[in-house]
């Protein structure tokens, strides 16, 4: 086959930054916000299965469509009676640990539905720390203390408020000072008092690392595509046999066609003959190669250096 | 002697119409030609056709024969993702919810069912499964139908798994004698994977095999810290099995283990998942399995395909299986013990420190996701996933939808009982390509890189060409022996199945789906 440089073939990071979120999507068990729970009250059940019903009705969500929604008034009400009652076996999380079993596991509480479970199991007789029977708690008690443990379930699934990064400022920033002006070569294009000035007040650590590491696409990860790229953007130089060549921002680039956009501003999309030479310069290459030779001490050095940018 | 021949003749035309109608589970045991039975073509995997009208030769005269086009009717966002059936000139395909019957000849509809949906996550649907004159599928509320392949009325539905914990279906089945091999999805709480076969008449559940330990003493318990981390691990099986009729096994491609990240609860191996187990297709049975990664905590599932691939070495015939896995890793065992043959990287990865002498890839802890981040290849998406690969016996050459791409790993969940996932990446750079892998060394014979992103599935032919999508929504013809591309057509979307090749009335078919429209194509003028 032909054969293409590495700065060729493999940067169409800015045209594609969003094509990659989508395709993040495509991937199995990576649909983002997906576990999120439907605003609203609690849905009503549909109906059973209809054969030949051309309407079906999908929720792309996991779970099923009646699913519990949790109510937080009534979750911070449960927390009180679980903290009475409960915690000392079960643990603060419903996880389990002192001789209670894992709640947010359980299929009983799985199954649950606004106590329709977590009811009938606590009249049998269940028991809670204070000494009082579980058959003294009230219907509203019960209730509330399924808010709670849904609420220790969702808690557990991605898009829920815990699911967001920790602590990355664990470098030391005077490592990191002097990879940025020595080996990392970084201060070959930023300075600390130029472009990247201000960092540290601008950027949680977490973007300064998402950011400096993948300078590809915007803000954090793959939903944060940004619009018209400038100075970064990947440029295609185009000479057709024994015609002028034009150089312009790579719009789209396959095996047969080269599209881009040249400085006086048309799109110009040329068919790949034979003959014809593609030369394409990604101003970020340094950053591609980069991923191959820094370490993750390294990494988080330059993290903690950057945060001290204010 | 009248009732007697009358009987004979009934029981002719009976024989006659089951031939013509449906599809005889034997079949499947060779390469399709004028059909396209079951979700790899047939049950090695290989997505290799022996059909030769097509060419590298004349690949650019392919022309549009059809296109059906969904519309409204499909599913808001779906796309076609499942490869397409044929049998008897009618295609067969799903996406979540919906099973449509084209005519293969002219596109035209023949019925549409819906299945109304209790919920559960509607990601895609892979395909369904044909034995006799029943159609199976799975739905993302937990049960697994079965319809007419005539009108597509509903014979029958079972369920298969709890949507209250998670689970969801999204795999084809697979019809192997007497049973429809049936896996299951789900990986937001930490739940176990399982497989089980169901009696293609009644949906009769036969047996089940779970992926994880459900007791402490069994198989794979000692790969766990303890009962409770074992029965909740996960290893879901999202992957239509693969068969060998001599062995009666069939191949298994377990998923990761549960919690996916944050891995402080699950300390070992964490078998069976993110593994390729062999299984008897009669009883469940485990007859071996090879981990692809222990103790995996990347999400990198194993469950692509495991392909059926027979040669000789040293005169003397060879069963492998070979799996291009999700981890970077290019495995290729022997498959009638699990025996590692060949193991290589089929891209960079620097998430290993080496290969053990079992054959297994040793992780490296530093790795890991940690709280502050590891910087890993590949990401989550993995160096290959779900979209079929392809193997050759013509070239030799295993062709696999590749991807390069770095990510930062994060623990979340800090505690030492942490639950679902726990963590995530968040990235990255990514590149994509078709690799072309030499089955007996495991080396990199060729890649043809996109300029672009491109996950898509591939079937080779005894033509010399493969079939795949590019990066601009191009249905992408390459030669099969060295990667060169020869033809492309642009389409509406990327191209979001693997394409299938069949001849009917002399005519060599290729079909492809892309977003929510079916195409076909077909060689102009029709050669003589």
């Amino acid at each position: 086959m032909r054969h293409r440089t590495r700065v060729s073939w493999g940067l169409g990071i800015w045209a594609v930054a969003g094509a990659l979120a989508f395709a993040s999507v495509e991937i199995r068990g990576q649909a983002p916000g997906a576990s999120q729970p439907p605003p609203g009250g609690p849905p009503q059940a549909p109906p059973g299965p209809a054969p030949q019903r051309r309407d079906a009705a999908p929720v792309d969500r996991p779970g099923p469509n009646d699913k519990m929604v949790v109510d937080p008034a009534e979750a911070d009400r449960g927390r009180t009676i679980w903290n009475a009652e409960c915690v000392s076996c079960h643990g603060a999380d419903a996880r389990g640990g002192n001789g209670g079993p894992n709640l947010v596991r359980s299929a009983l509480v799985l199954h649950d539905r606004y106590g329709s479970g977590l009811g009938p199991f606590l009249k049998e007789g269940h028991p809670m720390q204070s000494g009082k029977p579980s058959t003294a708690l009230t219907d509203a008690q019960v209730v509330q203390l399924s808010h709670f443990l849904r609420q220790r379930l969702t808690d557990t699934l991605r898009g829920s408020p815990l699911f967001e990064v920790k602590n990355v400022l664990t470098g030391d920033p005077k490592s990191g000072a002097q990879y940025f002006n020595g080996e990392g070569k970084c201060s070959t294009c930023h300075s600390a008092t130029g472009d990247l000035a201000g960092i540290g007040s601008r950027l949680t650590p977490v973007n300064i690392q998402q950011r400096f590491v993948f300078p590809f696409i915007g803000g954090r990860g793959r939903g944060g595509a940004t619009g018209a790229p400038s100075q970064t953007a990947i440029t295609v130089t185009v000479t057709p046999p024994g015609g002028q060549a034009v150089t312009g921002v790579r719009l789209e680039q396959d095996d047969f066609y080269v599209t881009l956009r040249d400085a006086t501003g048309p799109v110009r999309t040329f068919k790949r003959t034979p003959g014809t030479t593609v030369v394409v310069t990604n101003p970020l290459q340094f950053h591609v190669d980069l991923l191959e030779r820094i370490t993750d001490k390294q990494m988080h050095d330059v993290v903690a250096y950057l945060e001290t940018l204010k | 002697m009248t009732r007697f021949v009358f009987a004979i003749a009934l029981l002719t035309c009976a024989a006659r119409a089951f031939a013509q109608d449906g599809v005889d589970p034997a079949q499947l045991s060779k390469p399709p030609t004028d059909s396209w039975p079951t979700y790899n073509g047939d049950y090695s995997g290989r997505r290799f056709s022996p059909l030769d009208q097509i060419t590298d030769a004349n690949v650019q005269s392919l022309s549009l024969a059809w296109m059906h086009r969904l519309g409204g009717a499909a599913p808001a966002g779906g796309s076609i993702k499942a490869t397409p059936l044929q049998v008897n000139g009618v295609l067969y395909f799903s996406l979540p919810d919906h099973v449509w019957a084209v005519d293969a000849r002219t596109g035209r509809e023949r019925w549409h069912y819906g299945w109304h949906s209790k919920g559960g996550d509607h990601i895609g649907n892979r395909g369904v499964a044909i034995s006799g004159e029943l159609l199976y599928f799975e739905t993302p509320d937990c049960n697994l139908v079965a319809l007419s392949i005539k009108d597509g009325t509903e014979r029958w539905h079972k369920p298969i798994c709890d949507l209250d914990l998670y689970y969801f279906g999204t795999a084809a089945p697979v019809a192997i004698k007497n049973h429809v091999i049936a896996g299951v999805s789900g990986d937001d709480l930490d739940i176990p994977g399982y497989v089980e076969s169901h009696d293609p008449v009644t949906g009769e559940r036969q047996w089940r095999w779970y992926v994880v330990p459900q007791k402490k003493g069994d198989p794979g318990s000692d790969s766990w810290p303890n009962e409770e981390a074992a029965k909740h691990g996960g290893g879901m099986t999202w992957q239509p099995v693969t068969y060998d009729p001599d062995l009666n096994l069939i191949y298994v491609a377990t998923g990761n283990p549960q919690p996916v990240v944050a891995y402080a609860n699950r300390p070992g191996d964490n078998l069976f998942t993110a593994s390729i187990v062999a299984l008897d297709v009669d009883t469940g049975k485990m007859a071996w399995y090879f981990q692809a990664s222990p103790h995996d905590t990347h999400d990198w599932d194993a469950t692509q395909t495991p392909v059926l691939i027979d040669d000789t070495a040293n005169g003397r015939p060879r069963k492998l299986v070979a799996q291009a896995s999700r981890n970077g890793k290019f495995f290729v065992l022997d498959r009638t013990n699990g025996q590692p043959v060949v193991v290589s990287d089929f891209v960079k990865i620097n998430w290993a420190s080496g290969v053990g002498p079992d054959g297994r890839p040793i992780p490296n802890p530093a790795k890991a996701p940690q709280v502050d981040g590891a910087l890993v290849t590949p990401d989550q998406g993995g160096a290959a996933n779900w979209p079929p690969p392809s193997f050759s016996p013509r070239t030799g050459l295993f062709y696999v939808p590749t991807t390069q791409a770095w990510s930062i790993w994060y623990i979340y969940d800090t505690s030492d009982n942490p639950q679902g996932w726990g963590g995530t990446d968040r990235g990255g750079y990514s590149e994509s390509m078709l690799t072309a892998l030499d089955y007996k060394t495991g080396k990199i014979r060729w890649t043809h890189k996109w300029e672009g992103v491109a996950r898509s599935g591939v079937i080779s032919t005894a033509g010399n060409v493969l079939f795949t999508g590019g990066n601009t929504n191009s249905l992408v013809a390459l030669n099969a022996t060295t990667g060169d591309a020869l033809w492309q057509a642009r389409l509406n979307a990327s191209i979001s199945n693997g394409p299938i090749s069949y001849t009917l009335d002399g005519l060599q078919y290729v079909i492809v789906g892309a977003g929510d429209t079916l195409w076909a194509f077909v060689l102009n003028p029709a050669p003589r």
